[in-house]
């Protein structure tokens, strides 16, 4: 929160928030006794609305009188008033606070993954289509080569052919199966160029998200949830 | 009665003002389009669709009615639903009477309450917070868990105070027509605007729905409906019935209010709706004046005060022989214990894991019912968002919860989503809560971190404090805590309430976050 600065006869010199972002003096500087019982319009000249300069250095130190000297003093505004950074609109928001908290106060940026995420969000397709990209992504999708990982004890040999290392590439862009139904579907040739610019499955969703057009990029998104689907059929029913 | 004139004829001419076509629009489109009908069986979705068609029609008639002071015989007929309270039916007091009313009368009912919602902050004292726009329950709340707080603390003294809560039992259905009349002349409302609120109470006709079909007709004699968009409204002004008894009983000097410290504001009363708190000095003839109020009230409105679902407390150092005393004069048994008040705890011992244990209870109910057992993934994700998380929520709004009690409330919701709906632990648990609870933008699943949305919703009250300082709840606890300074200076103190220790602790949001208190990181982080 800040002040913004209208008379300044309402706004105590001291431990207030008037500052450029919403930075306060606080009682402890050199002279703060005698300033108690100011307002911040006593440092102004009242004529035309900007500080008193003379003033402000001889009662300040260098560093803060240079601070108040930044403080822009704006003369449409005429009541003195609280403001809350985190929104245009000036008033608390628990959704503002809450981005604030997590941002600067546990800073959760080292959790945040790099990646074209709000491609997969904003897709116009059933909501458990998207899920299932966003697992993909995430790397929680339960593949054999995954379960492995997690001390599952399966065997790791795909269900369609015979390839014994079935990961996340596999099952979408690599097993015969698959790519006859990228073929049928008319996307293969987009996904091969994808998959020679990428380093990992995943990047390569990421750049056919970003590549392709709405229209196929929904198309793509549907048809990676049939051939998962259709691959879940396999292992658990036996169907073909 | 002792109510004072308190609407200007400025006022009276706005309620009274010819009606406008787009006030009619809002009052339509303010309606949700699904909800239930009345007994013609269009519901406001028929009306929102067809406005363009209908809207002139509407809006001639409705104003024809309200000029002439008359409506058509079958508007009001009204047909009630019974709604269960509890987990067993044994009598009628089991049941909550909602009316589910013509659209048509409730597009007239609500522009009308719109035009009452403006001017009622004018009439309503700030001891009662519901209904009135700018005021939030949980002010209320807070000034009665500060007040309890104060009384609970105190040990010595000679000042001796009790608080009692009252039940009102069937509030809404019990009012009666002629006292809401007279409070509405009392309070100076135009003739004209008593006649339109005469006229939308009065005219009603009730069919109770059983088992969907209408059994009637009932012509009631009393009481307001509880689906009508005016009762509300209604109901607050006639509460200030019983605030103005209270009020006069102090100007006669025969009642004490209570303080929290020297020069808080007293506090003779709260009232949410029908929720009501009363405080007073702990001797006799304070318990008779009050209870000759109450029953001075119940007479006039027809309201009933069940007794023995009052509580009563008693600050600590009232001695056991005049607990005695003053719970027979009162005929009040039950004592106010670890109950809730507004559905808050309203005291909070040391246990506080024990206090808001019934949080993790809830969710966990939640998520064991059935509707989350048959959900897709995307399914769960929005179970996750818009209903457990939002369980902690209110709570959270005035209190800190103990790390270890979200700690375990996110655990619960975790092995929710990668359990598929199921809550044992099944499943391969891919990521924790803390990873999912990244922004989507970010690759997470965008749930909350919940200490974090706690404290910044903890921010809000404190900004209040800041900016709204003539509220009740801003004066007392500047008062109590920060005499000579404000929120941003204020310290912690001498022996302060749990919600006090917890609106500091978000201090540093409010402040902006700027420059962090690296101790304060330390407490969160590692508490």
């Amino acid at each position: 929160m800040r002040w913004t600065i209208g008379s300044g006869a309402s706004i105590s010199i001291l431990n207030e928030p008037w500052l450029t972002n919403g930075e306060f003096i606080s009682s402890d500087v050199p002279g703060a006794l005698s300033l108690h019982n100011f307002t911040v319009n006593s440092l102004m000249n009242l004529y035309d609305k900007s500080w008193n300069e003379q003033v402000v250095r001889q009662v300040f130190s260098a560093d803060i009188a240079s601070k108040i000297l930044h403080t822009p003093l704006i003369s449409q505004v005429e009541d003195d008033r609280i403001v809350w950074k985190g929104e245009r609109h000036g008033r608390y928001s628990v959704r503002s606070a809450y981005r604030l908290c997590v941002t600067e106060l546990i800073d959760s940026s080292y959790l945040w993954r790099p990646g074209y995420w709000s491609g997969i969000w904003n897709l116009k397709v059933p909501p458990k289509v998207k899920n299932l990209l966003w697992r993909m992504c995430r790397g929680c999708l339960p593949t054999r080569v995954r379960l492995l990982d997690k001390g599952v004890v399966c065997p790791t040999t795909c269900v369609s052919c015979e390839s014994s290392h079935e990961d996340l590439l596999h099952v979408f862009f690599e097993c015969p199966f698959t790519i006859q139904v990228w073929n049928t579907t008319g996307l293969w040739g987009s996904v091969q160029h994808a998959l020679t610019q990428a380093a990992s499955p995943t990047e390569a969703i990421f750049h056919l998200l970003e590549n392709l057009s709405a229209d196929l990029s929904q198309r793509m998104s549907t048809v990676m949830w049939s051939i998962w689907k259709h691959r879940n059929l396999r292992v658990w029913d036996n169907v073909t | 009665m002792l109510l004072t004139p308190s609407i200007s004829d400025n006022d009276n001419d706005l309620l009274t003002a010819p009606f406008t076509k787009a006030e009619f629009r809002d009052a339509i489109f303010s309606m949700h389009p699904d909800k239930c009908s009345g007994p013609d069986g269009y519901n406001p979705g028929f009306y929102q669709h067809f406005w363009t068609l209908c809207g002139d029609d509407i809006f001639k008639e409705c104003c024809a009615w309200l000029t002439t002071g008359q409506f058509p015989p079958d508007l009001n007929i009204t047909n009630i639903a019974l709604i269960p309270k509890g987990s067993l039916q044994v009598s009628m007091k089991d049941w909550r009477p909602i009316a589910l009313c013509n659209v048509l009368y409730k597009i007239i009912s609500k522009v009308l309450a719109n035009r009452l919602k403006t001017i009622l902050s004018q009439c309503i004292f700030d001891n009662q917070s519901a209904s009135v726009p700018g005021r939030s329950i949980l002010d209320n709340a807070m000034v009665a868990i500060e007040v309890l707080h104060f009384m609970k603390a105190k040990t010595r003294g000679e000042d001796r105070y009790v608080a009692l809560k009252l039940d009102i039992c069937k509030a809404y259905d019990r009012m009666d027509w002629n006292y809401v009349m007279t409070v509405l002349h009392k309070l100076g409302f135009h003739d004209r605007w008593i006649h339109w609120m005469r006229m939308c109470i009065e005219s009603v006709d009730y069919s109770v729905l059983v088992n969907g079909e209408p059994v009637g007709p009932i012509i009631p004699g009393c009481g307001l409906r509880q689906g009508d968009p005016l009762s509300p409204y209604l109901f607050i002004i006639c509460a200030e019935g019983l605030s103005s008894l209270i009020r006069d009983a102090k100007s006669r000097g025969v009642l004490t209010w209570t303080k929290v410290c020297r020069t808080a504001p007293s506090v003779s009363h709260l009232l949410f709706a029908d929720d009501c708190f009363l405080f007073f000095k702990a001797n006799e003839a304070q318990a008779h004046v009050m209870k000759n109020i109450l029953a001075t009230y119940e007479l006039a409105s027809g309201q009933a005060i069940s007794l023995p679902k009052s509580e009563i407390y008693c600050s600590r150092n009232v001695p056991d022989g005049l607990k005695t005393t003053i719970t027979n004069i009162l005929g009040v048994q039950a004592v106010l214990g670890t109950g809730k008040y507004l559905g808050l705890p309203s005291m909070i011992g040391r246990d506080r894991k024990a206090t808001f244990a019934y949080i993790k209870d809830r969710v966990w109910q939640k998520i064991n019912s059935w509707s989350g057992k048959c959900l897709s993934k995307a399914g769960c994700e929005v179970m996750i968002k818009s209903v457990l998380q939002a369980i902690p929520a209110y709570v959270m709004s005035i209190y800190q919860l103990p790390h270890t009690l979200v700690e375990s409330i996110e655990k619960m919701l975790n092995s929710f989503w990668w359990g598929n709906g199921r809550t044992t632990q099944r499943g391969i648990h891919w990521m924790n809560w803390e990873k999912l609870s990244a922004p989507k933008i970010h690759g997470g699943m965008g749930f909350k971190d919940l200490s974090a949305f706690n404290l910044a919703m903890l921010g809000k009250q404190g900004w209040k404090f800041i900016t709204e300082p003539d509220t009740l709840v801003a004066r007392i606890f500047k008062a109590r805590y920060f005499p000579y300074g404000s929120y941003l200076t204020a310290t912690v103190g001498h022996n302060p309430s749990y919600v006090w220790r917890s609106i500091m602790r978000a201090r540093f949001i409010v402040r902006g976050g700027g420059a962090l208190d690296y101790r304060l990181r330390c407490l969160y982080l590692y508490s």
